[in-house]
């Protein structure tokens, strides 16, 4: 087989990819330079220059696991997630598992970077929900600042048993946290839970399924979804940022309240997402559904 | 059809092995005849050989009806030989079964006392004089030799040993058949080794406990494991190893015995941790009408020097052993395959660029990926259907499960090529795949691909587009 010299370059076209490169090598410039000197990397650009107050981005040395925006942490009792309960995590929709995953994994960074994030972290999935967008990749962990070596990992496939190996984990009161993914746990469950929080000082995150309503014995309890973003710092045609709705359904103590909010990967902070920035305070169209024309119509 | 084997009293009445049903019939009208099953009898003799662990952990089967026992050092538990005999017939007498007892310092000789001896015990003083009036079939020669034996008038084996051995190879055809007779009776003398194997390994560690009374319930039974546990792990500290797997036999009084099993990732003697493992077990474990006496023997030891306590709890290695034990707790209960931890490994195709490692493994370091990765990443990229194809960028629009998406923000392409040195010699060739990072108008970010160039479209087909993992 003969390959085509031009298919050897790895972009074979224009000016985007020239965009491309740029950025990618200033993002890789900026990042050594601010591991050289000691501090997080910072973007300085206009776009992200928002109202909120800053907080201190990451809290080394702290041992409080809070948000570090305001507007949240305000809501939250004593202005701080509990170290030491049970949090759930629903996605809005179907589609927003990935999401809650994701905002999942920010809380669990925002935990690491606390004095008490230093251990391993269990990660109890269902092995349905594996199959429905895929299983864990390490690479992707690791590119969101969590180090993929201190998971372990457990793959079952009933809730029961997500949920058994989940107060197990809380048991032996070593780890930074305890993650589970179910489909759904009745109150009794969450309860049990809480109580294996509270005992072992260990935190807790279950991620649920979009449907699942039952009651829950949790601390807080979020619904995220996601929502459009800004293009890139860098490149006006890729993705920036994720940006997350986050619903506080249910916060003992708190206010719940909803936000919007941007994830910084480089950085592991939140911020308000820009409400002119916030494309979605416009009515949005219905979802353009595949096979929505009569003549593409299926039964089932 | 010809009778396999008789009980005591058919044998008293004058019929043999091997002898036609219908001649025994015409003897004895009401004989009572059960087909016979060498394989049930094969199990059952297997099972008695287990059963019979509880004397030593060196036991096997002989032929079809005997067991081989090996109870060097263990006698002592049974207030000594004649006392472990005893023991033996009598438990065997209530599960139903006659027992021939033989025990000498050869399997030879312990093997033509329990065959054809009178007294079960031969006083290693005199094991000649015990075997001397012994038949010489008691040698366990072949038919033809025994046969050519007692032609000889060498009837019984205290003539045998006073012939001398030259003499006594010259009498057979053949030199190896008198070599095969005299190795029988150095072997039953002890003048010649004979090595056996036993039916189980032996395990290098072993507790035991006999009751006085039979356990009949789950707190019994942990108080039994708590004393067994605590010995074995003295033992292991002792000689600086410590176990892998543990198994805790429960001989019960009706002859069965149950077993339960532990395993660990990494060699433990911690008896509170390997209690725990054994907690969930225990309550399984059937004990039938009680269980008369627990054994736990440790079946895979590796050394394990000891260590420095940990002056703070935070220490890295405390930490390390708890996540060790969690790991053992949760690979018993839920199987050892279902925990795992993700591994980096050597290849730039996403789908090869991790494993998945048992969890006691110590991980390597993860690299910061230079490029974007997603979260969750599937097992099998899942086809998607393109619409506004532009010939090297991004879809405007694809449809994935049947709905329909619009790209807004696109990222790429990162092209990744085939590791070629797979290829060699595949039939079907992997093709050059360009990734893009794209996020559609309700902001949920996919990892797509195109596999295959539109520049070689002619050679190795039309492009295809994957949808292969998403984004948080």
């Amino acid at each position: 087989m003969t390959i085509p010299l031009d298919s050897l370059s790895p972009f074979p076209h224009g000016p985007p990819v020239k965009l491309f490169w740029r950025r990618a090598a200033l993002t890789d410039l900026r990042r050594k330079v601010a591991a050289i000197e000691g501090r997080p990397p910072q973007y300085d650009n206009v776009r992200h220059a928002l109202p909120d107050k800053a907080v201190p981005i990451t809290e080394a040395g702290s041992p409080i696991w809070r948000f570090g925006v305001e507007a949240i942490d305000g809501a939250l009792p004593d202005g701080r997630l509990a170290n030491t309960g049970l949090h759930d995590i629903t996605a809005d929709a179907y589609g927003d598992g990935p999401a809650a995953v994701g905002f999942c994994l920010a809380l669990l960074r925002r935990l690491q970077a606390t004095s008490a994030g230093t251990g391993a972290v269990l990660w109890c999935e269902n092995a349905q929900a594996a199959r429905e967008f895929g299983g864990l990749y390490g690479p992707g962990l690791a590119a969101l600042g969590i180090d993929p070596a201190r998971l372990v990992l457990v793959t079952v496939g009933r809730d029961k048993e997500v949920l058994w190996a989940m107060e197990e984990g809380l048991r032996a009161a070593t780890l930074t946290a305890v993650i589970g993914e179910v489909t759904t746990a009745d109150f009794t469950a969450s309860r049990r839970l809480s109580l294996a929080c509270a005992d072992s000082a260990t935190p807790a995150l279950l991620l649920r399924h979009h449907r699942d309503t039952t009651t829950s014995a949790a601390r807080t309890r979020w619904r995220v979804a996601a929502r459009p973003g800004v293009a890139d710092d860098w490149d006006a045609r890729a993705p920036g940022r994720p940006r997350w709705s986050l619903e506080l359904t249910r916060c003992r103590g708190g206010r719940p309240g909803s936000w919007h909010v941007e994830w910084n990967d480089a950085t592991g902070d939140f911020r308000l997402a820009a409400p002119l920035a916030d494309r979605t305070a416009a009515p949005q169209p219905a979802p353009v559904r595949a096979w929505g024309g009569p003549h593409l119509r299926r039964a089932g | 059809m010809r009778l396999y084997a008789l009980n005591r009293s058919a044998a008293e009445q004058g019929l043999a092995v091997g002898q036609a049903l219908t001649d025994a019939r015409a003897l004895i009208p009401d004989l009572t005849v059960h087909q016979a099953e060498s394989e049930a009898d094969a199990k059952a003799l297997k099972a008695l050989a287990d059963w019979c662990g509880r004397y030593t952990p060196w036991t096997n089967i002989d032929g079809d009806d005997g067991l081989w026992l090996d109870i060097t050092g263990c006698a002592h538990l049974f207030g000594g030989e004649a006392g472990l005999v005893d023991d033996l017939v009598r438990r065997l007498r209530k599960l139903g079964f006659t027992a021939r007892p033989g025990l000498a310092d050869t399997p030879g000789a312990a093997w033509a006392i329990s065959r054809h001896g009178n007294s079960p015990i031969a006083n290693p003083a005199d094991q000649d004089e015990a075997l001397a009036p012994l038949p010489v079939e008691a040698l366990r020669l072949d038919p033809d030799s025994a046969l050519l034996l007692q032609r000889l008038g060498l009837k019984t084996i205290g003539p045998l040993l006073d012939l001398p051995r030259a003499t006594l190879e010259r009498r057979f055809r053949s030199p190896e058949e008198g070599e095969a007779v005299l190795t029988r009776l150095d072997q039953a003398m002890g003048r010649r080794d004979e090595p056996l194997s036993p039916l189980h390994p032996i395990p290098a560690f072993t507790a035991r406990l006999a009751l006085a009374e039979p356990v009949l319930t789950a707190e019994g039974m942990e108080a039994v494991q708590d004393r067994l546990l605590a010995r074995l792990c003295r033992d292991l500290a002792e000689a600086q190893k410590g176990a892998r797997s543990l198994t805790l036999h429960a001989y019960r009084v009706d002859g069965e015995v149950a077993r339960i099993a532990i395993a660990m990732g990494r060699p433990a003697r911690d008896p509170r941790h390997m209690k725990r493992l054994f907690q969930e077990r225990l309550e399984t474990i059937d004990l039938g009408f009680g269980v008369e006496t627990a054994l736990l023997t440790a079946d895979l030891v590796e050394p394990l020097l000891p260590r420095q306590i940990a002056l703070q709890a935070s220490d890295r290695r405390a930490s390390n052993d708890a996540i060790d034990q969690l790991v053992d707790r949760l690979a018993n209960r839920l199987g050892e395959p279902h925990i795992r931890r993700l591994q980096p490994n050597e290849s730039h195709i996403p789908e090869r660029a991790q494993r998945r490692v048992p969890a006691t493994r110590d991980s390597a370091d993860w690299a910061d990926p230079s490029r974007p990765r997603p979260l969750r990443l599937l097992d099998r990229p899942e086809p998607i259907e393109v619409i506004a194809e532009v010939p090297e960028s991004p879809p405007k629009q694809f449809i994935w499960r049947r709905v329909a998406r619009r790209v807004l923000h696109a990222d790429g392409p990162e092209r990744i090529e085939p590791e070629w040195w797979r290829q060699v010699g595949q039939p079907v060739q992997e093709r050059v795949r360009d990734y893009y990072r794209v996020e559609d108008r309700e902001g949920r970010r996919y990892w797509l691909y195109r596999e295959g160039l539109y520049q070689a479209e002619g050679q190795s087909g039309k492009p295809a587009w994957f949808l292969h993992g998403v984004f948080g």
